[in-house]
C-alpha cells in the first residue's frame, strides 16, 4: 500500500510519547512493506538533525509550513474543528491528494481531520485519535490545571471523527466513547514501545522511582503520592524514592527516602537505575504512556487504575484507587519480600499481554484485503424481550455489556419484544452505540398470540409454548431487510426465532443458563421452576443453532462436549474499576439482589440461620434490591430497597454474601463482588461455574461456606482478620479481572464476528 | 487450598468459635422470648423494686435462655436423625447444593484435526465434501469467503496448519489467499506442492478460554468453461490441524 501520513507532530526523536507512538505506528507499516510517505505540518520546532532522521525513516519527508500564532478559539472559550486546518495547510495537502495516489491516508489528530475530505473515496481514510478532545478544557479546569493544547465540543470532535473511514482509539474507554458519538467504524490501537527487559544496573538499596515531566498533572499525582508516603519508613527499610525529570520539582529538597534527581538524558538510562516504577496519576484521558514505557523497560510498576486504564492490568496493585494508595502499595513493596516477585511477575505478565494485543490489533494494518474485512463489519440482529437499557438487573446487565462489547466487533441492532418506555431509545442508543439502533415489536396487547404457526416454522413441543406470532413476524420482517449477517436470540424461550424465514446462516442463541440444568436443581431443592425443560430436548433446540454462548465455565464444558464447535464461552463483564479498599474498619456487610425466589430465600436463610451468630460482631448487613420486599426487619439489618446508584452501594461495602443455595447460569452479583475486589463470602451454588480447572478461586478470591457453620467462621474471620480481608480481596480483584474484565467477551465475539464475515460481500 | 481456611477441616479454632457464637445466638434468642413473656409481669412491679431487681434478672433470664438453648440443642440432636429433608433444606441448605456445582469442568483437548469429511468438521460457505478420509476434500464457493471452525484449545498460542487445493488444477499461488483467525490476518508459511499447498501459521491465541477459532479463508472464485463442471469453485480444504503450543 502507498501511505500518507498527515502528523503536527514529528516521529523524531522519540522524546515525547505521542512521537513514540507515531513512531511505531509508521514503523509498523513499513515494516509490512508498504510505502510510508510523511506530510509534516510543522507546529512544533524540529531540529536539522530530526528532519534528516526523518527523511532516512520514511520513503519521503514533506514539511508543511505551520503558523501557531494564527492558532484563536473561534467557538469563544474553545476552538472549533478546523481552527488549527489553516488555509496554506489545506492547500497544500489539497495539492498531494491532486497530484498524488494513496491507498491510505493516515491523519494524526483530530484537529487535521479537514485532511481526510479532500482525498478521493478510493483511498481508505484513517483518523489515529490520540485522545478525546471534547470538552477536554473543562475536565482540565475541573482538575484545576492549565488548559494547554487542542479542545474543542462534541459535536464538533464527533464531526471530525465522521471524516474517516476508520478512526483509531488508544485504548478500550476511548473507543467506546467514540462509538457513542460517532457512526465512523472504531477500533482500538494500543502503544507499546518494543520489548527491551532488562535486569537494573547493580546498586546499593532498593530504588523506586517516578520520571515526568513538569506539568500540573504529574505535579498533582506526584504531590498525592509523596503526601501519604512515609519517606523516612522507606528508608528505615533500605529503599529511596527518586523523582527524575521536570517533575523533580514538585520532590521537594532531598529528605530521608525522597531523592530528586532532575533532568536525565534518556528516560531509558534512568528506568535503568529502578527496582520499582511507580505512576500515581490521577485522571485525565489517553493512554498513560509512563506506564507502557516501564513496563516495556521491563520495570516492575505499580500505580493507579487511571495509569492503568486501557492495558488489561489485572493486579490490584496496578489499579490503586489514588495516589496515596499507591503510596502504601510501594511501602509494602519494600517491605515484603513476596509482595516484590509477585509485581515482578505480574508487571512481566501484563508487558507481554499487552505487547501480544498490540500486535492482534496491529495485524490489519498488513494487507489492504485485511483492512478491507475490519472495516467491513457483519451486522447483527439480536432479539430480546429483555428491557436491557435499563441495566438495573442481572440479565439486563448482561445483555448490555454484551451488547457494548459487540459494538467493538460488529454493527448491532436490537429488536425489543415489547412496547419501549419512553426515553428508551437514548438510553438504548447509550448501548449499542451510533452505529446500531433499537427495533420495537409490540406484540399484541391482548398477550402472546400462540398462533397460529406458520408451516415454516417446525417448532418442538417447548418451542410451540411459546411461540409469539406477531413477533416471529415482526423478526421477519426485520430479517426479510438482508442486511444481517447473524441473529442472536435471548434465552432459549426465544428459540422459535431459529425458524424465521430469511434468518441468516449465522443463527446464534445466548441461552444465559442451561435451562434443563437449572429445573433439574430447583426440583433437587423442592422448588418449582418457571420453565419446564429437558436436557435431551434443550440441547435438540440448541443444535438448531449455528452457534451458542454459555455464560460460565461448566455450562460451556458441557455444550462444547455435546455440540463440537457450536459453545462459545461468553462471559459477564464489568467495566475495569479500581481495587476495593480492605484495609479500612469493615462496617457494611452487603447483599444486592433481585425479587426472585432464590434470593428470596438464600437471603430469607441467611437472616434466620447465620445473622443471629454474628450479632455483635461490629457490622451491619445492607441489602439492595427488591428482595428488601420479602424482607421483615431484624436487628443490624438496612433495607435500601431499589438502589439507583449500585455502584456507590458497592463501593461503600466492606464484605459482600452470596447466599443462595440453588439457581443455575452465572450470578452476576458474584460477579460485580469479584471485579471490585470485594471480599466474600459464597455459596458452592453462587460460585457455580467460576471453576475451569485453571485457577481455583475457592480460599483464594473468595471463601467458600459449605455449610451454615462455615459461613459464620468465614464472616467472622473476615470480619476480624484484615490480612485475610486484603489477601481475599486482591485475588477477587485479579481473579475478576482475568474472567469478567472488560475484555474477557471479546474472545467469543472476535470469533462470532469473523464467522459473519464469511458471508460479507468480498470488500474492493 | 490454604490452609487457613475452615472449608478444608482443620481450622478447628475458628469452626469451634463459629459453634460458640451459634450457641451465644441460639441462647440470646431464647432469653428474648423469655423476657417478652415476662415483661408484663415486670412491667406491673413499683419501679424501685424493678430498678433493683433489674441485674438480677437479666442474669436469671440469659442463663435460663442458655440452659433453654442447650435443652433444645440437645432434643434437635436427640430427634436428628428423623429430621425430614425438608427440615435439613431450612436449617443448613448448603450441606445439600448438589456435588457437580464445585467441580471443575475438564479442560479442552489441547489438539484438532479434521479432514473435509470428518463427522465434526464445523465451517461454512463450503460444498459438499467429496472423497473419503484423509483423502477428501470439499470446494467453496458457495459465499464470498469459507470458514473452517477450530474448536476451543484453551488460552494462549495455537500451531496452526491448513492443507489446500486451489481449483481447476491451477498453481497454487500463496499471494492470493488470506486467512483470518478470528478476524486476525494470519502469517502464513506455504509448502507448495502444485496445485495444493499445506499453510502454516502461529497464531498468538487469546489469554481467556472459551472461544473457539474462525478461520476465515479469502480466495479467487474461479469458473472453468473448458469443464464439465459449470460450479464457479472457490479454494479447496482437505485437512485441518492445531495444537495449543
Amino acid at each position: 500500500m502507498r501511505c500518507l501520513v498527515v502528523s503536527p507532530t514529528p516521529t523524531h526523536p522519540q522524546d515525547a510519547g505521542n512521537r513514540g507512538r507515531i513512531h511505531a505506528l509508521l514503523a509498523a507499516l513499513r515494516g509490512f512493506g508498504h510505502r510510508v510517505e510523511l506530510a509534516l505540518v510543522e507546529r512544533e520546532a524540529v531540529a536539522p538533525e530530526a528532519h534528516e532522521a526523518m527523511r532516512a525513516a520514511w520513503d519521503r519527508l514533506i514539511p508543511i509550513p505551520y503558523d501557531r500564532g494564527r492558532e484563536a478559539p473561534s467557538l469563544g472559550d474553545t476552538f472549533a474543528l478546523d481552527d488549527w486546518f489553516p488555509p496554506e495547510v489545506e492547500a497544500a495537502i489539497a495539492g498531494l491528494a491532486a497530484s498524488e495516489t494513496y491507498d491510505l491516508v493516515l491523519v494524526e489528530y483530530v484537529f487535521l481531520s479537514r485532511a481526510l475530505e479532500l482525498f478521493p473515496a478510493s483511498a481508505l481514510k484513517v483518523l489515529d485519535t490520540h485522545d478525546v478532545f471534547a470538552d477536554r478544557h473543562r475536565r482540565l479546569e475541573a482538575l484545576g490545571l492549565p488548559v494547554g493544547f487542542f479542545h474543542t465540543t462534541a459535536e464538533e470532535e464527533a464531526r471530525g471523527l465522521s471524516r474517516a473511514d476508520l478512526v483509531l482509539a488508544i485504548q478500550d474507554d476511548e473507543r467506546r466513547h467514540f462509538e457513542e458519538v460517532t457512526e465512523a467504524r472504531v477500533v482500538t490501537l494500543g502503544h507499546m514501545p518494543a520489548l527491551a527487559p532488562a535486569g537494573p544496573a547493580p546498586h546499593e538499596g532498593m530504588r523506586i522511582g517516578y520520571i515526568g515531566s513538569g506539568n500540573p498533572l504529574n505535579g498533582h499525582a506526584l504531590e498525592g503520592f509523596l503526601g501519604a508516603l512515609d519517606g523516612a519508613a522507606l528508608a528505615r527499610l533500605g529503599a529511596s524514592f527518586r523523582v527524575a525529570g521536570g517533575a523533580s520539582r514538585y520532590a521537594g529538597p532531598a529528605r530521608p527516602g525522597v531523592v530528586p534527581v532532575g533532568g536525565v538524558r534518556d528516560p531509558a538510562d534512568f528506568y535503568g537505575t529502578l527496582d520499582l516504577v511507580v505512576n500515581p496519576h490521577e485522571g485525565g484521558t489517553g493512554l498513560k504512556i509512563k506506564t507502557v514505557e516501564a513496563l516495556a523497560q521491563g520495570r516492575p510498576v505499580i500505580g493507579t487504575a487511571e495509569a492503568f486504564r486501557g492495558l488489561g492490568a489485572r493486579a490490584a496493585f496496578h489499579a490503586a484507587p489514588d495516589a496515596a494508595a499507591t503510596a502504601a502499595l510501594a511501602l509494602r513493596w519494600a517491605r515484603e519480600p513476596r509482595f516484590r516477585r509477585e509485581v515482578a511477575r505480574e508487571s512481566a505478565a501484563l508487558a507481554g499481554r499487552y505487547a501480544r494485543e498490540v500486535r492482534r490489533q496491529l495485524a490489519p494494518f498488513r494487507s489492504r484485503e485485511a483492512l478491507g474485512r475490519l472495516l467491513d463489519r457483519p451486522r447483527a440482529l439480536i432479539v430480546t424481550d429483555i428491557p436491557f437499557w435499563r441495566e438495573a438487573l442481572g440479565n439486563q446487565a448482561r445483555i448490555a455489556a454484551l451488547l457494548r462489547a459487540a459494538r467493538g466487533e460488529m454493527d448491532v441492532d436490537a429488536l425489543f419484544l415489547g412496547e419501549p418506555e419512553p426515553g428508551a431509545e437514548a438510553a438504548a442508543a447509550r448501548v449499542l452505540g451510533r452505529r446500531g439502533r433499537l427495533l420495537a415489536s409490540p406484540g399484541d396487547p391482548a398477550g402472546r398470540a400462540a398462533g397460529p404457526v406458520p408451516p415454516h416454522a417446525r417448532l418442538s413441543a417447548f418451542e410451540r409454548g411459546h411461540f409469539d406470532l406477531p413477533h416471529f413476524e415482526a423478526a421477519e420482517a426485520a430479517l426479510a431487510t438482508g442486511r444481517y449477517a447473524m441473529m442472536i436470540a435471548e434465552y432459549v424461550r426465544l428459540s422459535w426465532l431459529r425458524h424465521a424465514r430469511s434468518a441468516p446462516v449465522l443463527r446464534v442463541l445466548d441461552t444465559h443458563d442451561v435451562m434443563s440444568l437449572r429445573t433439574r436443581n430447583f426440583e433437587h431443592f423442592e422448588r418449582e421452576h418457571f420453565l419446564q425443560l429437558g436436557l435431551m430436548e434443550e440441547l435438540a433446540i440448541l443444535d438448531g443453532f449455528e452457534q451458542v454462548l454459555a455464560i460460565q465455565e461448566t455450562e460451556h464444558a458441557l455444550l462444547r462436549g455435546a455440540l463440537p464447535g457450536k459453545s462459545l464461552l461468553l462471559p459477564h463483564t464489568q467495566p475495569d474499576i479500581p481495587c476495593h479498599d480492605a484495609a479500612r474498619a469493615p462496617r457494611r456487610i452487603v447483599f444486592v439482589g433481585g425479587d426472585s425466589p432464590m434470593n428470596r430465600d438464600g437471603i430469607r436463610w441467611f437472616l434466620d440461620q447465620v445473622w443471629p451468630a454474628l450479632e455483635g460482631a461490629g457490622a451491619a448487613l445492607h441489602v439492595a434490591g427488591r428482595v428488601c420486599d420479602a424482607l421483615d426487619a431484624t436487628p443490624g439489618l438496612v433495607l435500601h430497597g431499589a438502589v439507583d446508584d449500585l455502584p456507590g452501594f458497592l463501593d461503600a461495602a466492606d464484605i459482600g454474601i452470596n447466599p443462595v443455595f440453588y439457581g443455575g447460569g452465572l450470578k452476576i452479583k458474584t460477579v460485580e463482588y469479584l471485579c471490585r475486589g470485594l471480599p466474600a463470602v459464597l455459596t458452592e451454588e453462587a460460585a457455580y461455574g467460576l471453576h475451569d480447572g485453571r485457577e481455583d478461586g475457592r480460599g483464594t478470591a473468595w471463601l467458600v461456606a459449605r455449610s451454615r457453620a462455615e459461613f459464620v467462621a468465614h464472616l467472622r474471620a473476615l470480619i476480624r482478620d484484615a490480612p485475610l480481608r486484603r489477601r481475599i480481596a486482591e485475588g477477587a480483584f485479579r481473579f475478576g479481572r482475568a474472567r469478567f474484565g472488560a475484555a474477557a467477551a471479546d474472545p467469543a465475539l472476535r470469533a462470532l464476528a469473523g464467522l459473519a464475515r464469511t458471508f460479507q460481500p468480498r470488500a474492493a | 487450598m490454604p490452609l487457613e481456611t475452615p472449608s478444608d477441616g482443620l481450622d478447628l479454632a475458628a469452626m469451634r468459635a463459629a459453634s460458640d457464637a451459634v450457641e451465644v445466638a441460639a441462647a440470646r434468642a431464647r432469653a428474648g422470648v423469655i423476657r417478652d413473656r415476662l415483661e408484663p409481669a415486670l412491667a406491673a412491679m413499683p419501679p424501685p423494686l424493678r430498678q433493683a431487681l433489674d441485674p438480677l434478672l437479666d442474669r436469671l433470664i440469659e442463663e435460663i435462655g442458655r440452659a433453654d438453648a442447650r435443652a433444645e440443642a440437645a432434643r434437635q440432636a436427640a430427634t436428628e436423625a428423623r429430621r425430614s429433608r425438608g427440615d435439613w433444606l431450612r436449617i443448613d441448605p448448603l450441606a445439600h447444593i448438589p456435588e457437580d456445582r464445585a467441580t471443575p469442568p475438564a479442560p479442552p483437548p489441547g489438539r484438532y484435526e479434521a479432514w473435509a469429511d470428518s463427522p465434526d468438521f464445523a465451517g461454512f460457505g463450503w460444498h459438499a465434501a467429496e472423497g473419503k478420509g484423509p483423502g477428501s476434500w470439499r470446494w467453496s464457493g458457495l459465499t464470498a469467503a469459507a470458514s473452517v471452525i477450530v474448536p476451543e484449545l484453551g488460552p494462549g498460542s495455537v500451531a496452526l496448519e491448513l492443507d489446500l487445493e486451489v481449483p481447476w488444477g491451477l498453481p497454487f499461488d500463496p499471494d492470493a489467499v488470506t486467512v483470518l483467525a478470528n478476524g486476525e490476518p494470519l502469517e502464513l508459511l506455504a509448502r507448495i506442492d502444485g496445485s495444493r499447498a499445506t499453510l502454516a501459521a502461529t497464531w498468538d491465541g487469546t489469554g481467556s478460554a472459551g472461544a473457539s477459532i474462525g478461520l476465515v479463508i479469502l480466495a479467487p472464485v474461479l469458473g472453468n468453461p473448458r469443464s464439465s463442471d459449470a460450479r464457479k469453485l472457490g479454494i479447496g480444504f482437505r485437512r485441518v490441524s492445531a495444537a495449543r503450543v
